[in-house]
């Protein structure tokens, strides 16, 4: 019986010991606790002050992390699922925001006003796949080359004298997309150190409604394609802000492509066999070093 | 799960608080104490403004999408059911929130997989490991940028071996088990241990300065 006292003891007084408290604090908010010792340590907090003061140390040193990790919308269904679990009857006068897609990579388009009327570089590069390319002048390999070089060059200018976001920064990466018949598909750009990606739709290809159009990007380190989102379906102009990890993306590219692929983008992270365009990456930098 | 809602005793300006998802630690602590009143209209906008965030928090360990959505789920419910356990001296309404999200899917994140191995379904964490590293070695090398707490904890992981801030943050941020990281870097689960236990120590001692 007494030795079951001092046992009692020694653990009483060994979670009062600072470096276990400490250990036991740390790693419970790192989740790296078994489940019996997250178990345990959860029944401690209850009247140990000394260990439940340390986990909110550790909550709170290591929030900002958390503070900064990019948001997902929720599925539609998320609210309505706790309300009924919790029997809520709500006013409908604030009804939780609920967003039309769910996927973690979505290219989100921000309001702008140039969305209401055709985009002025759609508009030129329709006139220009009409009027020019279309002609029997343009239809042999060498003036195909050689108006693509052109389309690059007017796409280019028009981003820099005519900005079709409101960016007021430098234009910094560029990436043109052209479908096999050499028409324009999409125009890539980035401004400046703002990591801030714009995608203009210059032309839709048409896919099935259980189809999408992912963007990748191919590194000139390995050659790898990684995701940059969903092109939402409909939308024209998309502006989105990147994070640390597609802004190197973006520094390390070689190519853009875009891929057809399942609603919701590419089940295995990698793009399908189905291509719909691909353009070179070029930094603005160099090509007018260069030019 | 249903737990017996009182009427709102006290009736909130909703003006003051503004629409939409951005929020101040004032408006969620507001909020907050509005909820501990029953007030759902409070819990609803409580909703409105952390959902997209928490969600975040749930799919960038369980990186599914649908299991950060029942995570989102499970800790708003949770988070109604114990309203009244928040103290503003305890810490910060955002921080209270998000462990709630974090942990749960820590747990969940672990029947996941035990879930993938008993039907022999291949958890392939290759996808996630090279983002992952890259976000990673963001947070410990980048220092003198945002926040004051944020500047902070990047100041002193800046501190810390590279292994000894990566496990630790591949733990925190991913919810990778110390297995895991033993697998990734094809080292002895007993020296990542040891690896989490110094950087843990050294980074308590630099953020406690």
């Amino acid at each position: 019986m007494s030795e079951r006292i001092d046992n009692m003891t020694n653990k009483a007084v060994r979670y009062q010991q600072a470096n276990v408290v400490e250990h036991l604090a740390s790693q419970f908010v790192l989740g790296t606790l078994s489940s019996r010792v997250k178990r345990r340590v959860i029944s401690l907090c209850k009247d140990n002050e000394l260990l439940e003061s340390r986990i909110l140390f550790w909550q709170e040193k290591l929030a900002c992390i958390d503070q900064k990790t990019a948001e997902l919308p929720p599925s539609e269904q998320s609210w309505a699922v706790i309300a009924d679990a919790l029997d809520l009857e709500l006013d409908t006068a604030i009804s939780p925001v609920a967003l039309t897609n769910n996927q973690p990579e979505q290219l989100k388009q921000t309001t702008k006003t140039t969305l209401k009327s055709p985009s002025l570089l759609s508009s030129i590069t329709a006139w220009f796949n009409h009027a020019v390319l279309s002609t029997p002048l343009f239809s042999t390999p060498m003036y195909r080359l050689t108006t693509a070089f052109s389309m690059v060059v007017l796409v280019l200018v028009t981003l820099i004298v005519n900005p079709l976001s409101n960016n007021t920064e430098q234009l910094s990466y560029v990436a043109v997309l052209t479908e096999k018949d050499g028409s324009a598909h999409i125009v890539a750009s980035t401004y400046g150190e703002s990591k801030t990606l714009v995608v203009n739709v210059v032309n839709t290809p048409t896919i099935d409604k259980e189809q999408a159009l992912e963007l990748w990007v191919i590194s000139k380190t390995d050659a790898q394609a990684r995701s940059l989102g969903v092109i939402e379906q409909g939308k024209t102009l998309i502006e989105q802000q990147l994070t640390q990890a597609q802004w190197r993306l973006i520094k390390d590219s070689q190519s853009l492509i875009v891929t057809i692929e399942e609603v919701g983008g590419s089940p295995i992270g990698e793009p399908s066999e189905f291509i719909v365009s691909r353009g070179l990456c070029v930094r603005l930098q160099e090509w007018k070093d260069n030019a | 799960m249903y737990n017996g809602l009182k009427e709102a005793q006290t009736s909130m300006d909703y003006t003051r608080i503004k629409q939409g998802s951005q929020y101040s630690e004032d408006e969620l602590i507001e909020l907050l104490a509005q909820c501990k009143l029953g007030d759902q209209k409070a819990f609803a906008l409580l909703y409105q403004k952390t959902a997209g965030r928490l969600n975040g928090i749930a799919y960038r360990i369980t990186r599914q999408v649908d299991s950060a959505n029942e995570v989102l789920q499970e800790a708003f419910i949770q988070i109604w059911q114990n309203r009244d356990l928040y103290q503003t001296d305890k810490g910060k309404a955002f921080t209270w929130l998000a462990s709630i999200v974090r942990y749960r899917a820590y747990d969940r994140l672990r029947y996941d997989k035990r879930r993938c191995q008993n039907d022999q379904v291949e958890f392939n964490e290759a996808d996630n490991l090279e983002i992952n590293l890259d976000e990673i070695n963001q947070h410990s090398q980048s220092v003198g940028l945002g926040e004051h707490s944020e500047q902070a904890l990047n100041n002193c992981l800046s501190k810390l071996e590279q292994k000894q801030s990566q496990s630790i943050l591949m733990a925190y941020m991913y919810g990778y088990s110390r297995d895991d990281i033993s697998n990734y870097f094809n080292t002895p689960v007993n020296t990542i241990k040891s690896w989490i236990r110094r950087g843990l120590g050294r980074l308590q001692l630099c953020l406690s300065e």
